[in-house]
């Protein structure tokens, strides 16, 4: 029994084995696939400290830089001037648009603040003109000095003994000839423009008859005078002269040096304007008739010596 | 199309809002800023009807106490008068009728509108009793404001000159 029964164990023995060969061969392949993946995360855990422990160098070197003014200096200087460089090159194209369009709304809604500001420049450029014109004045006076005892100036005795005009009033006028700048004919009371001439059209002329005959009012209210008017105005080296007709009265603005004769010179031309063109009856007040009056007034006073 | 010139003149008590009116008016705006008025401001504005323009140039006159302060020449010659009071103040228009007595003294038979301003300061239960204190017919009641009615008051006006009985 006993020999039997070892060799029979044996045999069980050795199917087990077999046994257990056969079933476990597929574990064993896969411990062993198992255990190579292990193998090669631990190569790739290794690679990745040595990566960090890089890193971690580059991030206190950058901390280190960042503390350190001198340093994070030369690392940004480059950087900031390369981009100031091309902005310098390039500001039209990228803020050229912006910086034109707040310009324009910054001065729209600061005029005040802007004139104020120019106000001294443009005082000196005016002073400056002020001067220049004064120099050619001067110039021209001495001129009519150079000329004395010339045939010229014997002229001009002879004129002065004939009109009663000074030579100096003559020099004057010479030096700075008059010129009708502007005429308005306005309706008497209302004020409104019955017609208007102006070398230069530059403010509305609506707004300025209505204005002109609301000063006249005002003067004969405040001295209470009836029949006195107005009769001129002097703005700078302007001279307004207001002549009073029956239902309508005239501005003229002119420019220049005038005389005594100046307001009778063109009180006869507007007396004979008023008598051809503007009708005795003036009920009221179109375009048709403005239209009509400014045409009349620009053939007579477009050319018009006013002294 | 025909375009015509005509005189109007605004008036009223002083700080009803003459001013005011005639910035919307004719500026579309309206100044919060009260400033009293010296002597006369003159604006032009275009009124364009079916038929006809009509270009009036608008002498906002005085600010004054009573209307007898105003120049009397600033009247003449004007084709139409608006005058303001404020709605929501009664001393404005307690004057009403010597005001009008004396405007219709000066001025014979062109039209006369009569503005109460101010409507936006009174709720419609205010504003309601507040008419009812008014002595005499007002054609408007405005706000240079919000805009109410100042743009039918104006064109009312330019109908009025033209002679249109219709007015609105």
């Amino acid at each position: 029994m006993n020999n039997q029964s070892q060799q029979h164990t044996l045999v069980e023995k050795y199917l087990m084995e077999k046994l257990q060969s056969i079933i476990l061969q597929e574990d064993r392949r896969q411990i062993q696939d198992i255990s190579g993946s292990l193998q090669n995360l631990k190569v790739d855990i290794d690679a990745l400290n040595h990566e960090f422990a890089k890193m971690q160098g580059g991030v206190s070197m950058l901390v280190d830089n960042l503390n350190n003014p001198e340093k994070l200096d030369a690392r940004v200087s480059p950087l900031v001037n390369m981009r100031i460089q091309q902005l310098k090159k390039n500001f039209y194209q990228e803020f050229g648009y912006e910086v034109k369009e707040t310009v324009k709304e910054e001065l729209e809604s600061s005029k005040d603040e802007f004139i104020e500001v120019l106000y001294p420049i443009i005082g000196k450029l005016v002073q400056r003109y002020v001067r220049y014109q004064f120099d050619i004045f001067l110039e021209n006076a001495q001129k009519g000095i150079g000329n004395t005892f010339s045939v010229k100036w014997w002229k001009q005795i002879f004129h002065t003994l004939l009109t009663g005009e000074s030579m100096t009033e003559r020099s004057v006028k010479a030096a700075m000839p008059a010129q009708v700048e502007e005429v308005f004919v306005i309706q008497s009371f209302s004020g409104l423009l019955i017609g208007y001439y102006s070398r230069s059209n530059t403010a509305d002329p609506d707004l300025i008859a209505a204005m002109l005959t609301a000063i006249q009012n005002f003067v004969s209210d405040a001295f209470k005078s009836e029949s006195g008017n107005l009769q001129t105005i002097d703005h700078e080296n302007q001279r307004i002269y207001l002549h009073n007709f029956y239902k309508h009265y005239t501005a003229t603005v002119i420019s220049g040096a005038t005389d005594a004769a100046t307001a009778e010179k063109l009180n006869l031309a507007l007396s004979d304007f008023s008598s051809q063109h503007i009708p005795a009856a003036l009920t009221e007040i179109d375009d048709s008739l403005f239209n009509g009056v400014s045409r009349h007034l620009r053939e007579i006073f477009e050319d018009f010596d006013p002294t | 199309m025909r375009t015509i010139t005509k005189k109007v003149i605004l008036t009223g008590s002083f700080a009803v809002g003459k001013t005011s009116l005639i910035s919307r008016f004719v500026y579309q705006k309206f100044s919060a800023t009260y400033k009293t008025t010296l002597g006369v401001r003159i604006d032009r504005k275009t009124v364009e009807l079916p038929e006809i323009t009509i270009n009036m140039l608008i002498w906002d006159i005085g600010g004054e106490q009573t209307q007898l302060r105003v120049p009397e020449t600033y009247y003449l010659g004007s084709s139409g008068v608006i005058y303001v009071y404020d709605i929501s103040r009664p001393s404005s228009f307690s004057q009403i009728h010597d005001d009008l007595a004396y405007l219709k003294s000066k001025l014979h038979d062109i039209p006369l509108v009569i503005v109460g301003n101010k409507t936006d300061l009174l709720d419609p239960v205010t504003l309601e009793e507040a008419k009812q204190l008014v002595p005499v017919n007002t054609h408007f009641f405005t706000s240079a404001k919000d805009g109410t009615n100042v743009e039918s008051l104006f064109i009312y006006l330019a109908k009025q000159l033209v002679n249109d009985p219709s007015g609105i």
